[in-house]
């Protein structure tokens, strides 16, 4: 039951993501583009796998891990990016890039909540307990 | 128990928040069929004159009053207010409020009627309520206690510059002043209000003294429709606003207040503005050329040209207060826009030298990566390396590129290209930069105007950068289908992002100047009709309609002391009452500039 409510969750960030990378607020960098691409198809197809197996499915859990682990490297590149964006504005623009900088950091702390808890939580549930049978 | 704690949880936020809903939202009146008849019709009243069909004679009006007030050079000298079970009713009793007035009076005001349409609960108590809870430029508010009501109509509180007083963080006020306005409302009850309440109005305003009728709203009367001849016949009258502010000196008037019929020049002064203003009447100059116009160039061109302070004479000349020993790029960079704007319109080539002393400073103050110093200490001459102020680096870039037209020079062209490579790529060139644009209007300016002499490999480059800016700047204008603008069909076009924040006019001006160029840089690469060129075309479209809608024109300056010092200008905002010459250069020169477009 738990691994299918994952499932849902899935899919629903990777439409979240779609949606926010894409239409809301996109990126001019190819670079990001891909790897959100790349983000988004794992974890839907994760999300699709892991609502049809349920909490038995080998192949959804393996799954679900390798989509989990990508979300979560993603998450800590962005953060790892976006502080690098803060420190660069403020370096470079002084007063201006102060706000800038601070709005950046707001937008990391946004990204721990929407990217970083989801694999967390879902790598803890995949990663302990009984190996599924199917 | 979580599920039930949950479900309480969120029947008392729901209860709540329907609770507040009812109480402040407010329903409004069926609006009237033929508003525009109720001034002719207070007119023949006042005149003992047979009475004018009132198509709306039965119209319901729930009771609400009816206000009728007279305008003489922009303040309201006599008002009327009248209450009824339908509008002919109410409207007969307030225009018997206006019986006495003195005839000559009423024969040289403008009547404007406010026919309140609904009203709806303001807290008196809870200060970000009373400020918040207003529609700027749309709202009035009114107060009772012990039987009498009181009523300030959005006229009066823009005339008294209610809005944008609430601070809520430094440099950022919304709404009303809580203090004030509830002041206000105790020495017009002279009492303390039982109650208080915003209300919205149907207004209509005469065009001149007893003339026609025109809807009214935000202080202003509807705009032009959009054709190529009111676009032009615009941009002159934004000319000759600056031209009529401009002194024998060459100086303008920096700000005019349109309430207190007053100029201000004077400390706060800006150089790069000034010669802003310039490179707007030398554009106009380069469509509709005009010796008068031509002369006042040259007034406000001497007047930079003087202002060189020690350490700014010699190959390097540099723009700024004489008594200032440091001096800004901006300063220089948009009197070389100027000054070659001019050349270009005119062929006369008195400040060349002008030009290629600036040319050279500007060049010198760029650094290895493309981008300038801002500031310069005339006095030691050494740049400071470190302030980065907004929109120099533009100003230099587009400074460079229109000079290229009459004097090609390669050195000039490298350090655009470079300054368009910073301006584009570099400064962006982190995670976060690949999200926004900053304030880049004058960079895709400059690229339009240098294309030219641009590297063909770097052009796409641009052109791309262009693009996105473009794109990011479509996302905060507000669109006739947006709820917000079906609410507040005024809002269609501005850039904005809600309600409580009245849009400001010079960005909708400085944007649309640059989304002509992203057009253009579009028109060179793509084909006329696929989508890169269609919507920056829509963009300014839209943007230039809401400009003409916010030129100040005789017929809806019913608001002005003296409309005729206001004609031709743009306020800073429909709440910020004033005019500034950036507001009328950018303004004007989008709509200049988006003429080719129809």
């Amino acid at each position: 039951m738990r691994a299918r409510g994952y499932g849902l969750c899935d899919v629903g960030f990777a439409a979240l993501y779609a949606y926010a990378g894409f239409v809301l607020a996109p990126s001019r960098s190819t670079a990001f583009v891909v790897a959100l691409s790349i983000v988004i198809t794992l974890l839907g197809a994760a999300g699709a796998a892991l609502v049809v197996q349920g909490d038995g499915g080998r192949a959804s859990r393996r799954l679900g891990i390798v989509a989990c682990g990508v979300l979560l490297a993603f998450t800590v590149v962005c953060l790892v990016l976006l502080g690098c964006s803060a420190a660069f504005l403020y370096g470079t623009y002084g007063a201006i890039g102060r706000g800038l900088g601070a709005l950046t950091l707001v937008v990391a702390a946004l990204v721990v909540e929407l990217f970083g808890l989801l694999p967390l939580f879902q790598l803890r549930f995949h990663l302990r307990g009984s190996a599924p049978t199917r | 128990m979580i599920g039930r704690l949950g479900g309480a949880v969120t029947l008392v936020v729901g209860l709540a928040a329907a609770a507040t809903f009812a109480w402040v939202r407010m329903p409004l009146s069926t609006p009237l069929a033929a508003p525009t008849q109720s001034l002719p019709y207070v007119r023949a009243s006042l005149a003992h004159a047979s009475l004018p069909t009132l198509d709306d004679e039965s119209t319901d009006q729930r009771g609400l009053p009816v206000i009728v007030s007279l305008f003489d050079h922009g303040a309201p000298v006599a008002r009327g207010i009248g209450h009824g079970a339908t509008f002919g009713e109410a409207l007969r009793a307030a225009a018997e409020g206006l019986r006495g007035v003195d005839a000559a009076l009423l024969a040289r005001g403008r009547l404007k009627l406010d026919r309140v349409e609904g009203e709806g609960a303001l807290s008196t108590t809870v200060a970000p309520l009373l400020a918040l809870g207003v529609v700027p430029a749309r709202d009035g508010v009114g107060a009772e206690a012990g039987g009498r009501e009181v009523y300030f109509t959005v006229d009066d509180l823009l005339r008294r510059g209610a809005w944008d007083a609430y601070t809520l963080a430094p440099d950022l006020s919304l709404g009303m002043d809580p203090g004030r306005t509830l002041r206000m409302l105790e020495a017009a009850l002279e009492h303390r209000p039982a109650r208080a309440f915003r209300f919205r109005a149907e207004e209509v305003v005469e065009a001149v003294p007893g003339g026609t009728a025109l809807s009214a709203e935000c202080g202003r009367t509807p705009g032009p429709e959009l054709t190529r001849e009111h676009l032009l016949a615009a941009a002159e009258a934004g000319g000759r606003y600056l031209l009529s502010h401009l002194d024998d000196a060459g100086q303008f008037d920096y700000e005019y207040y349109t309430v207190e019929d007053e100029r201000v020049g004077g400390q706060d002064y800006s150089l790069p503005r000034h010669a802003g203003a310039v490179s707007f009447l030398a554009a106009l100059d380069a469509h509709t050329p005009d010796p008068a116009r031509e002369a006042g160039m040259r007034r406000a061109l001497d007047y930079l040209v003087r202002q060189r302070p020690h350490g700014c004479d010699g190959e390097r000349i540099c723009v700024g207060s004489p008594d200032a020993p440091v001096v800004d790029l901006g300063s220089s960079a948009l009197s070389l826009v100027a000054a070659a704007e001019y050349e270009r319109a005119t062929s006369d080539a008195r400040y060349e030298p002008f030009v290629q002393g600036l040319v050279a400073f500007v060049l010198s103050m760029q650094k290895p990566n493309g981008e300038f110093c801002h500031l310069f200490d005339a006095e030691r001459r050494r740049r400071d390396e470190e302030t980065q102020l907004l929109y120099y680096s533009g100003e230099a870039a587009y400074g460079l590129a229109l000079t290229l037209a009459k004097h090609p020079d390669g050195r000039v062209e490298a350090a655009l290209d470079r300054s368009l490579g910073y301006l584009t790529n570099t400064q962006y060139d982190h995670l976060a930069g690949q999200f926004y644009v900053g304030e880049d209007h004058w960079t895709c300016m400059a690229v339009d105007a240098g294309w030219e002499h641009l590297p063909a490999a770097h052009r796409v480059r641009y052109a791309s950068f262009c693009a996105a800016f473009g794109r990011f700047m479509r996302k905060e204008q507000l669109r006739a289908d947006e709820p917000l603008v079906r609410a507040q069909p005024q809002l269609a076009g501005a850039f904005g992002l809600s309600a409580a924040v009245t849009p400001h006019n010079t960005p909708v001006g400085s944007r649309t100047e640059s989304m002509v160029s992203v057009w253009r840089i579009a028109k060179r690469l793509h084909v006329d009709g696929e989508v890169e060129v269609r919507d920056p075309k829509a963009q300014v479209l839209a943007a230039v309609d809401y400009l003409l809608a916010h030129q100040i024109r005789d017929e809806g300056a019913y608001l002005m002391t003296a409309p005729a010092s206001a004609e031709g200008g743009f306020l800073v905002s429909d709440t910020e009452r004033y005019i500034r010459i950036d507001v009328v250069q950018h303004a004007a020169s989008a709509i200049l500039r988006s003429v080719e477009m129809l």
